[in-house]
């Protein structure tokens, strides 16, 4: 596998079999020499942490994983902002929607200007062959001070990768995230396995 | 010992002490729940806490003069004033996110302000009716009243609500169930007409009922001669002139209320098919399915009856619904769509209203009154309309970029660009369009299609589209200045 340069990059937003799409693209130079930056989305996933003391994602029934209980979404308009402080976890996305071709795969990173200043954007950063929608991040800030963010700014890079004998029909069949247009509550008790470990039934 | 009773002096300094001071806490309070709504940030567009910020400033003036400004007599106007300004609240607090389709206000909102002017502000929230509506205009209003108080300041009241920035504020209200229903807001077309037509009304309706009352006054008495019982009652004989003049007053009377809404909202339906197009007939066709279509206006607080205003409407888009073999229009993609319009069209040859109408003479000749003035009066409100939106939107030549929508719907793309890269947004009216296009032609040839994942997956895609093109409109031509004009980044 190897990382997909600009002129490869160029070419693959060009075909007409399965191209790939990141859209809208406002600046040209949000393609890079090896690289596509993406901006912040407006809406976030927060934490109600003044509600409950803790939330078992495990050892319960499908129907009472409920994370809306303790997570709420907010939308921050263009031209506002949202104030991350330091140690607070928000799920945020990606402005841009992109279609990933089934050819390949995707692999999301901060930008070290941001990660100068203590803000990690992703801890499940692969995004699979034939996946649409926007990209989900997990936003933190590690660093001792509250950082200010605005929707619209450049805060990742994605990088694309050839994959080797690609599938016929990838991102298919039950997956539970399909064309997010915004970050998605956690789906863990749709995992196909969930019932066998968290409940006990194996 | 009993005290003595009050008497009118004394009950009068009683009841002004309590007015006063409660008065002034009411005030106060609504201050207090004008300034907390604001606080929410949680807003699609500016218009409610412009909304709020009217209200809170409204209130300030109102609880800082009632403590001793206010003249005794004129402190049930506060009341009033107060008891009427209070629940207007309730827009801001509806308004939030949580409660709209936030993605898609911002470029309604947009719209509107073209089609008025950039100081008009539009509040979009939920009612549980199942109906869309427009209330205001609120700005207005709120001057109206207070210059009729002459002791209330109103320059300083028109400095503190920032009257240069904020000229009027409607609310334009939309079923709870159907928020992210996003094709069947081409309806909000509709109520945005209510402005444009609510000046006809006050402009020009009474000049023309004027040049034909005699006429239809004429027509009515006719009627109701021709048709008065045989066997008055003996008195009712006595006065038999009298009694036919009092029925001809109260008919020509219910006629012109009829002509005036009829007209009023057959306007409207106009203005909403020249801003969207088919998309407006779309979205009124499906809104009316649940209603019987030929209900006569006199039972239906005299709207005209649901077939009597979609064949209005389908008829402005005849050009839409023609093949054009030059063109090739329509397209395999927009195909089913315009089918489906041409079912709506057959609906409408059924006559069914047309009777409806014709079974009592208010009716009637309300209707040959607005059949007569229609063209000339339609044409006079789409000439209110700025430059900008003066050409009416055709399906017919938008179809490509319409299709170039479509088709990324058809690959679960948002429909916010003509074509990728292309740097060009679409537009509302177009990824509207799009949204009904896509629909209908996936209900045409999937079968299986129409679950709730299947309109889920459609409605995101259409509200991100919105969101995006809004977006990229705003934004993307000062990004793109910066990228003819500064040096490539070091990585």
């Amino acid at each position: 596998m190897s990382t997909l340069s600009k002129k490869s990059l160029e070419a693959c937003f060009k075909r007409r079999e399965d191209p790939l799409i990141m859209t809208p693209i406002l600046s040209k130079r949000q393609i890079g020499d090896v690289s596509l930056d993406v901006r912040l989305g407006n809406q976030f996933v927060v934490f109600r942490t003044h509600r409950f003391g803790i939330f078992e994602a495990i050892g319960q029934p499908k129907e009472k994983f409920q994370p809306r209980k303790i997570q709420e979404l907010q939308i921050i308009p263009f031209g506002d902002r949202l104030v991350l402080h330091p140690g607070v976890l928000v799920l945020a996305s990606t402005f841009e929607y992109v279609s990933i071709p089934k050819d390949l795969e995707c692999q999301i990173e901060g930008r070290s200007s941001w990660a100068r200043l203590g803000l990690q954007i992703a801890t499940a950063n692969s995004i699979e062959p034939g996946f649409k929608g926007v990209i989900t991040f997990e936003l933190s800030n590690v660093s001792t001070v509250p950082l200010t963010l605005v929707p619209g700014i450049r805060i990742a890079q994605l990088f694309l990768r050839k994959v080797h004998r690609p599938m016929k029909n990838p991102y298919s069949g039950d997956r539970k995230y399909r064309c997010p247009i915004g970050p998605e509550f956690s789906r863990l008790h749709e995992d196909y396995d969930w019932k066998i470990f968290s409940e006990g039934k194996g | 010992m009993n005290s003595p009773p009050f008497s009118p002096s004394e009950e009068g300094i009683w009841n002004e002490q309590i007015r006063r001071r409660e008065l002034h806490r009411c005030a106060e309070t609504l201050v207090g729940l004008a300034e907390n709504v604001q606080l929410a940030e949680d807003f699609a567009s500016e218009a409610p806490k412009i909304l709020a910020k009217l209200i809170a400033e409204t209130a300030k003036m109102l609880a800082d003069l009632v403590k001793e400004i206010v003249p005794a007599q004129d402190l049930g106007q506060i009341n009033a004033l107060l008891v009427f300004i209070t629940p207007h609240l309730r827009y801001v607090e509806r308004a939030r996110v949580s409660q709209t389709p936030w993605s898609i206000v911002p470029s309604a909102e947009q719209l509107f302000k073209l089609g008025t002017n950039s100081k008009c502000h539009f509040v979009i929230r939920p009612s549980w009716a199942y109906n869309y509506s427009i209330i205001g205009e609120f700005v207005g209003a709120y001057q109206n009243c207070l210059s009729a108080l002459s002791w209330f300041p109103i320059a300083e009241w028109k400095e503190k609500v920032d009257l240069k920035n904020c000229a009027s504020i409607y609310c334009i209200s939309f079923p709870r169930i159907e928020r992210s229903n996003c094709l069947l807001h081409a309806n909000w077309g509709h109520e945005f007409g209510h402005i444009l037509v609510g000046k006809w009304v006050i402009d020009e309706f009474a000049k023309a009922w004027a040049s034909d009352e005699a006429a239809i006054k004429k027509q009515i008495e006719d009627h109701v001669k021709k048709n008065l019982p045989r066997n008055l009652p003996p008195v009712d004989s006595l006065f038999r002139e009298m009694v036919i003049q009092d029925i001809v007053a109260k008919e020509m009377r219910a006629t012109m209320e009829v002509a005036q809404q009829g007209l009023v909202e057959l306007l409207c339906d106009r203005v909403s098919v020249h801003i969207f197009g088919p998309s407006a007939i779309a979205a009124s066709l499906e809104f009316a399915a649940r209603f019987v279509l030929d209900v006569s206006p006199l039972q239906s607080s005299n709207y005209p009856p649901w077939r009597y205003r979609l064949r209005k409407m389908l008829q402005r888009c005849k050009s839409d619904l023609l093949e054009n073999r030059d063109t090739g229009y329509p397209k395999p993609e927009i195909n089913a769509f315009i089918e489906w319009l041409r079912i709506g069209q057959r609906l409408t040859e059924a006559k069914r209203d047309l009777e409806v109408i014709e079974l009592h003479s208010t009716t009637k000749e309300a209707y040959n009154f607005i059949d007569k003035h229609w063209e000339e009066v339609a044409e006079k409100v789409i000439s209110m309309l700025p430059p900008e939106l003066s050409k009416p939107y055709l399906l017919c030549e938008h179809e490509k970029a319409v299709v170039e929508l479509i088709k990324r719907l058809q690959r679960g793309i948002p429909p916010n660009e003509i074509s990728h890269l292309s740097r060009e947004p679409a537009s509302f009216q177009e990824i509207m369009s799009s949204a009904w296009a896509y629909k209908m032609g996936q209900i045409a040839n999937k079968p299986s299609w129409g679950g709730a994942d299947d309109f889920g997956l459609l409605f995101r895609l259409v509200l991100k589209g919105c969101e995006n093109s809004f977006v990229h409109s705003k934004w993307g031509k000062e990004i793109a200045k910066i990228d003819e004009h500064t040096v490539q980044e070091k990585p």
